[in-house]
């Protein structure tokens, strides 16, 4: 509500537009939309499993699954495509609906039986990863006719840029995110939890259900991360997308939300992932550059983030002693 | 007292609920009746917050009753006891920091439109509760950019605004000044007129006869007895409450006030050794000089004179400075000008390492926070300070460990289960003492102590008290922040005034005279208030 949360989120957008701005003054081709929407499209899986840890951060926890269950979800739809024989729709669903299981099983381990988030996740992500070797070892194409159709749904627009469906899917997420964090008791009762565990507990807030139903949603929206993955690559690979939790989890950061809970936004998180993504575009631009240095932008970048954020939140609270260590 | 023919609101019957094999409640029976402020008075460990708890549902009681209006009042959960109509004001009012008054107003039960929250009938609501309390604040502002009374304000207004019965206020006064006590209970009289009741909880006696009718003392887990505020006096509650042994000796009624005063026979031989240490201090040299020690937007600078065997008192409203000073001293804050001179160095503490080793130590306000480690052992905590003392690569042996524990446990008569035991299960007052006996082991030349004695009860207290006049006769230098005056003045020997984040007044404690103070400073908070008002 304040300006004042706004302001990690200005800060974000400013480096984005300023590391865009550097693309369209270097290379005439980034000034098409095109570099905008392919952005869109290749970041949506990104984008859909930050929607999911963001909630998960502002509750106070982290979800170290995020990656393993998009390859799982992967795997899980190349077997049922290919060896079953089931149409994508059912297969989407049988996916979503594993992996929004299996997020409420990570979810009561957490809440009810007071496990660290960080530690319970880390057995569901070898869990996930060993159980997608188990069924696939191999890389296997992920094809139909139906998902042709899917793909070939897209609007174009001016300079040679164009919505797809899964920029779409992407989009209508991300509303659903604003909208459950902001207009919903469920989006309260997190920032709550996040905030003051112990105080939401005393205003009698159901803090157990929340923090379930936190982890829950992070699986579900790790599942659809993964259906969108396997879309995108049209492969399904066990191997895929390891380390992708790292990379959400920066994204989150770079969005403005503190790891200890209670700070953030669904919006904040949607930056991040434009700014990871924009990096990579301009090194992919540039040509000559090792692929090396995307990470040491994104260090350099995140770096600055987290003193920016620290000296912004040293000036807010100078003044009250208390709070400034 | 007949009860029955009095409207009762909650009636509490032979309530008992142990921990670990020991009864922390045994068979309390209370009652409290619609449209009165209840007082619950009691010692630290008496069973206050054991009581509290079971009525505000984080625990539940092993065996006996309680009834809301003739109703079983069994509670599953905190929410629970909110739903019923009991709420609860904390010390720390309950609410989560990081959100605006507007958001925190509405947690608990938003208005929802098509299962969406509807922000501007939420606004308005909170809006309105405002206004019933009389607080001009603007929706937007983060929680912990409030003042504690402010929040404590906002507290019971939340508390109204979801019709309340029985208000609780847990040690709610604690943080708070005469005149914004005075503000709180005008405002709840107000609605116990309409028939609201009120349990207080509270260690000050006087706001106990100042605003409760009716008066109920735990002592041990057991209630001794519910009695009219206008039927006792002062000093038959504190021997209620102490059960009346061993607190003769150290409590003297003075005048009219029933409230302890500590310049009793058993200190005034070290009263008489200390200003003595005073007289010579004309001509002794002073141990350290502080010169225009100062941070900005923190502390104006200060300078003052330390002398050996000598006890500094610091008062002024709350948030004056006090606790700065105390922190700049140490070093737990970095001070950006001004210097510091103990003997021939002259320099700056820049850390509390540097602080240690120089020979002095810190009690801070909040020993929650900044003072135990709740999860280690008495033991580790109270060895915590030597080792850091001594350097981490000179282990003390487990015996002397166990020796000096054993010492300093008998001294300061710290009450545990053990030496093994981790401090978080100890009463209040005893984790005071702990965090005190973590410093005497070091005996440090200069011990500055921020509110040592807030939130203790009496006869704790004037154990600390005692422990820090030995202290000073054995030669360590005490600066020491009090908003008690009476405190203050049985223990010092010069008083240093802050007010507004500066020295305003330095005086040896002949001439001071805590009548005027007091409205000194009450002029001052009134005035910084139409200030921050315009």
């Amino acid at each position: 509500m304040t300006d004042r949360k706004f302001a990690p989120v200005w800060a974000t957008l400013f480096i984005f537009l300023m590391l865009y701005g550097a693309g369209a003054y270097h290379y005439a081709g980034f000034r098409d939309l095109l570099v905008l929407s392919n952005l869109l499209t290749d970041n949506a899986f990104l984008i859909v499993a930050g929607i999911g840890m963001t909630f998960v951060i502002l509750s106070g926890g982290i979800d170290m699954s995020v990656g393993a269950m998009i390859a799982l979800v992967g795997v899980l739809m190349g077997t049922m495509l290919n060896d079953y024989g089931y149409h994508p729709l059912t297969a989407i669903a049988i996916a979503l609906l594993f992996s929004m299981i299996a997020g409420t099983f990570v979810g009561i381990l957490v809440a009810v039986f007071g496990l660290q988030p960080f530690v319970v996740t880390l057995v569901a992500m070898f869990l996930y990863r060993g159980i997608a070797y188990l069924i696939n070892l191999n890389s296997v194409p992920v094809s139909h006719p139906f998902l042709t159709m899917l793909s070939d749904i897209y609007f174009p627009l001016p300079g040679r840029g164009g919505v797809s469906i899964i920029v779409l899917v992407t989009g209508l997420l991300l509303v659903l995110g604003v909208v459950l964090a902001h207009q919903t008791r469920f989006g309260m009762n997190v920032y709550a939890v996040g905030g003051d565990r112990k105080v939401a507990y005393l205003m009698g807030l159901p803090v157990i259900p929340t923090v379930i139903y936190v982890y829950a949603l992070s699986g579900l929206f790790s599942g659809i991360a993964g259906v969108i993955f396997t879309l995108y690559t049209g492969a399904a690979y066990p191997l895929a997308a390891i380390g992708v939790e790292l990379d959400v989890i920066t994204a989150v950061v770079m969005g403005g939300a503190m790891l200890t809970g209670g700070v953030g936004l669904v919006v904040g998180t949607f930056l991040g992932c434009l700014v990871l993504g924009i990096i990579q575009t301009l090194i992919a631009f540039d040509g000559t550059l090792n692929s090396g240095w995307t990470k040491v932008a994104i260090a350099g970048f995140l770096l600055l983030f987290l003193l920016l954020q620290k000296g912004s939140v040293r000036f807010l609270v100078r003044g009250y002693p208390d709070q400034a260590d | 007292m007949r009860q029955e023919s009095v409207d009762s609101l909650l009636r509490i019957h032979r309530v008992s609920i142990g921990f670990q094999g020991v009864w922390a409640l045994d068979r309390v029976s209370l009652d409290i009746r619609k449209g009165e402020v209840h007082a619950l008075v009691g010692e630290n460990g008496a069973g206050k917050s054991t009581l509290l708890n079971i009525l505000t549902g984080v625990h539940r009681p092993d065996q006996g009753r309680v009834y809301l209006e003739n109703h079983p009042y069994n509670l599953a959960s905190p929410g629970d006891a909110l739903k019923r109509g009991v709420y609860t004001v904390f010390q720390e009012p309950n609410f989560i920091p990081g959100m605006t008054i507007a958001e925190n107003l509405t947690l608990f039960s938003p208005p929802t439109r098509l299962g969406l929250i509807n922000w501007r009938r939420a606004r308005r609501q909170a809006r309105a509760i405002l206004q019933k309390v009389g607080l001009e604040l603007d929706l937007s502002r983060q929680l912990n950019t409030l003042s504690v009374a402010e929040q404590q304000l906002l507290a019971v207004a939340r508390a109204i605004s979801h019709n309340a019965k029985l208000l609780i206020l847990d040690e709610a006064t604690t943080n708070l000044e005469c005149h914004e006590v005075e503000r709180l209970f005008r405002l709840i009289s107000s609605l116990v007129r309409q028939g609201m009741s009120v349990l207080f909880v509270t260690h000050h006696l006087d706001q106990v006869f100042d605003y409760a009718s009716r008066i109920s003392v735990l002592r041990n887990g057991r209630c001794v007895g519910t009695f009219a505020s206008a039927d006792i006096s002062g000093q038959e509650l504190v021997q209620k409450m102490t059960g009346g042994i061993g607190c003769q000796r150290e409590l003297h009624p003075s005048g009219s006030s029933f409230r302890p005063n500590f310049s009793s026979n058993l200190c005034s031989n070290a009263n008489a050794n200390a200003n003595a240490n005073a007289n010579a201090n004309q001509v002794k040299k002073p141990f350290m000089v502080i010169d225009g020690l100062g941070k900005s937007n923190y502390l104006k600078p200060v300078s003052l004179n330390l002398y050996q065997g000598e006890v500094l008192g610091m008062t002024g409203s709350l948030g004056a400075g006090q606790t700065e000073l105390c922190r700049l001293l140490y070093g737990a804050c970095k001070a950006d000008f001004g210097k510091v001179r103990m003997g021939n160095q002259t320099g700056r503490i820049s850390s509390p390492r540097t602080a240690i080793r120089h020979g002095m130590a810190f009690c801070p306000e909040n020993r929650n926070v900044s003072g135990i480690i709740a999860e280690l052992s008495v033991r580790e905590n109270l060895i915590l300070a030597l080792q850091a003392k001594r350097g981490w690569w000179l282990p003390i042996t487990r015996r002397r460990q166990v020796s000096l524990v054993n010492r300093l446990v008998d001294e300061l008569q710290i009450k545990m289960p053990g030496p093994d035991c981790p401090v978080h299960q100890l009463s209040g007052g005893n984790q005071q003492k702990v965090l005190l006996a973590r410093w005497l082991i070091t005996m440090p030349k200069l011990f500055i102590l921020d509110e040592p004695t807030r939130g203790i009860d009496i006869v704790t207290r004037a154990q600390i008290i005692k422990i820090l006049k030995e202290l000073q006769v054995r030669g360590t230098s005490i600066v020491m922040a009090s908003s008690d005056l009476n405190e203050l003045v049985t223990i010092s020997d010069r008083i240093l005034i802050l007010k507004n984040r500066e020295k305003v007044l330095e005086l040896p404690i002949e001439e001071f005279d805590p009548k005027a103070l007091s409205e000194m400073l009450g002029q001052a908070s009134v005035q910084t208030q139409i200030a921050a008002k315009c």
